[in-house]
């Protein structure tokens, strides 16, 4: 079953995932495009443009599967979806699947766009010689970091915006629960910016309560660091690393946001 | 008069009638401050197509979201097709809001593809058999047609189902008096003679002929329930002309 409802979420979000990935693409190519022409204001605004169209492009992609996931599951055509003879959580568990996979290429994408972006604008930006420097920049950083540290990171980048889809779903289903069902949308909206303050609170908390930190080791390499966080703080003083307290706050309670929504799916759904 | 129990045959097959269908116990479903149903009552037997009446507000569509395991948080027993509302009994359940449930940008052979993959009890081929009888094409988007058209569809669809129980909230409400009609006789085309058609109208005139049974509601429970037939010899009118009976209070 699972299968058939990761199916019909590629069926029903194809439309518009489509229209999203071509415009991110036309918007950043004919930025690019206009910055590589060099003409005075017209290659400005390419630069401007192009990076529009990186920078917009993820977070429109998260949003639209948010607004899908909730449009799916408690708007009109949720009846369908609520009327299924399958366990919520199943359904549940195939949309934030088919929705991570949707993120990983959209990702994979942005990555392609902000190179193409980069490339435009590189005349406009006085970069010589770009691909060069892009090559220096990437061996500059695995000089500093491991090779398994480079991959760590882009995985802690892939699974913050998975954290993210989370957050955004949970907030969908539990302010489409009875309480708030009357609102429509504004119910997960509500949700979301109320769950947005107690993250930010929590992820604070984390990094002042856990006082570690990705910073240079004695040999210059990166190592792990002791950091207080609080005194970095009321001292006014630059980190100078990279607080870690937020990594075990973040998974913590996205596990918290699944499984409450995995609940919500089962026991609390209520289409008004 | 106020019994909320239905167990006697209709006019269908007597044979088909032995099993209970809708079994409710004391549910009761608050809307903040506002009970919309208070302990409600009601047993339903298979074999039958039974109008759920009553003026706006009296608990009509929530009862009937409360059987097809859409709405949750009420309390009481509810038992629909041997099961509490949950995937088991949407298995047996066919529900028809009262909404456009199916996607606007759909193709009528895509929503046909949708309850293929998702209903297991679902016949395709009755499917295209309605679909043909209220004149409409597989080739069609819903977003191109007008609300009959779409309601035909969701019929269409809701009532190639093999269930046990039909659930359809209003399904003729907005629609001309002369798709009201060829919409009910596709509602009754092939139905399977041990199954139970929950229907909620506000429209009694157009579809007290097909009505075996009627359960009337007020005020979040059960006002009356009774054959279509006894009622009428019992008042000496038609179940419109009783309604409107009942109800006149709710009109001034």
């Amino acid at each position: 079953m699972v299968g058939t409802l990761i199916k019909h979420e590629a069926l029903r979000t194809r439309r518009w995932l489509t229209v999203v990935f071509g415009l991110a693409t036309l918007v950043t190519l004919m930025g690019a495009l206009m910055a590589w022409t060099g003409w005075p204001l017209i290659s400005q605004l390419g630069v401007i443009l192009s990076f529009v169209g990186v920078g917009a492009f993820l977070a429109v992609v998260q949003v639209g599967l948010a607004y899908d996931y909730w449009r799916s599951s408690y708007s009109k055509t949720g009846y369908f979806t609520q009327s299924l003879p399958v366990k919520g959580a199943t359904i549940y568990w195939s949309k934030l699947l088919w929705g991570c996979v949707v993120t990983l290429v959209a990702i994979v994408w942005n990555v392609v766009l902000a190179l193409v972006a980069y490339l435009g604008s590189a005349s406009s930006m006085r970069v010589t010689e770009p691909l060069s420097q892009l090559r220096a920049a990437w061996t500059g950083m695995l000089e500093i970091l491991p090779a398994v540290a480079v991959i760590g990171l882009a995985l802690a980048v892939v699974v913050s915006f998975f954290a993210t889809l989370v957050q955004y779903y949970f907030a969908a289903s539990i302010g489409s629960e009875s309480r708030m069902n009357r609102l429509g949308i504004g119910g997960p909206v509500l949700v979301w910016f109320g769950l947005y303050l107690v993250m930010q609170m929590l992820l604070l908390l984390g990094i002042v309560a856990i006082p570690l930190a990705l910073g240079s080791g004695s040999d210059g390499g990166l190592a792990l660091v002791s950091l207080n966080f609080l005194s970095v703080m009321v001292e006014n003083q630059t980190a100078g690393a990279m607080p870690l307290g937020f990594v075990p706050v973040l998974a913590l309670s996205t596990a918290v946001l699944v499984s409450r929504t995995v609940v919500s799916w089962n026991r609390k759904v209520s289409l008004a | 008069m106020t019994a909320q129990t239905l167990t006697e045959p209709g006019r269908r097959d007597e044979e088909t009638m032995t099993h209970t269908a809708i079994e409710v116990r004391g549910l009761t479903k608050n809307y903040g401050a506002v009970r919309a149903l208070d302990g409600l009552d009601l047993t339903l037997p298979t074999g039958q197509i039974i109008g759920l009446l009553g003026e706006n507000g009296c608990g009509k569509t929530t009862l009937l979201k409360v059987l097809a395991g859409v709405l949750a948080n009420h309390s009481g027993d509810v038992s629909i097709a041997g099961h509490r509302p949950g995937p088991e009994s949407k298995a047996h359940v066919s529900f028809l809001p009262d909404a456009s449930f199916l996607p606007d940008h759909a193709k009528v052979s895509e929503c046909v593809r949708m309850y293929r993959d998702f209903f297991s009890d679902f016949d395709e081929a009755k499917a295209a058999d309605l679909i043909e009888f209220f004149g409409l094409e597989q080739s069609m988007r819903l977003k191109e047609m007008s609300k009959g058209m779409r309601e035909k569809v969701q019929i269409a669809l809701a009532m190639s189902r093999q269930a046990t129980v039909y659930l359809l909230d209003e399904p003729i409400s907005g629609v001309d008096p002369a798709a009201r009609q060829v919409i009910l006789d596709g509602m009754v085309r092939n139905l399977s003679e041990d199954s139970l058609v929950f229907i909620s109208t506000h429209l009694v005139h157009d579809l007290e002929p097909i009505l075996d049974s009627v359960v009337l509601m007020r005020h979040g429970k059960v006002l009356l329930v009774g054959e279509v037939d006894d009622l009428r010899a019992q008042h000496n009118m038609s179940i419109d002309q009783l309604f409107r009976e009942v109800y006149q209070w709710s009109a001034r």
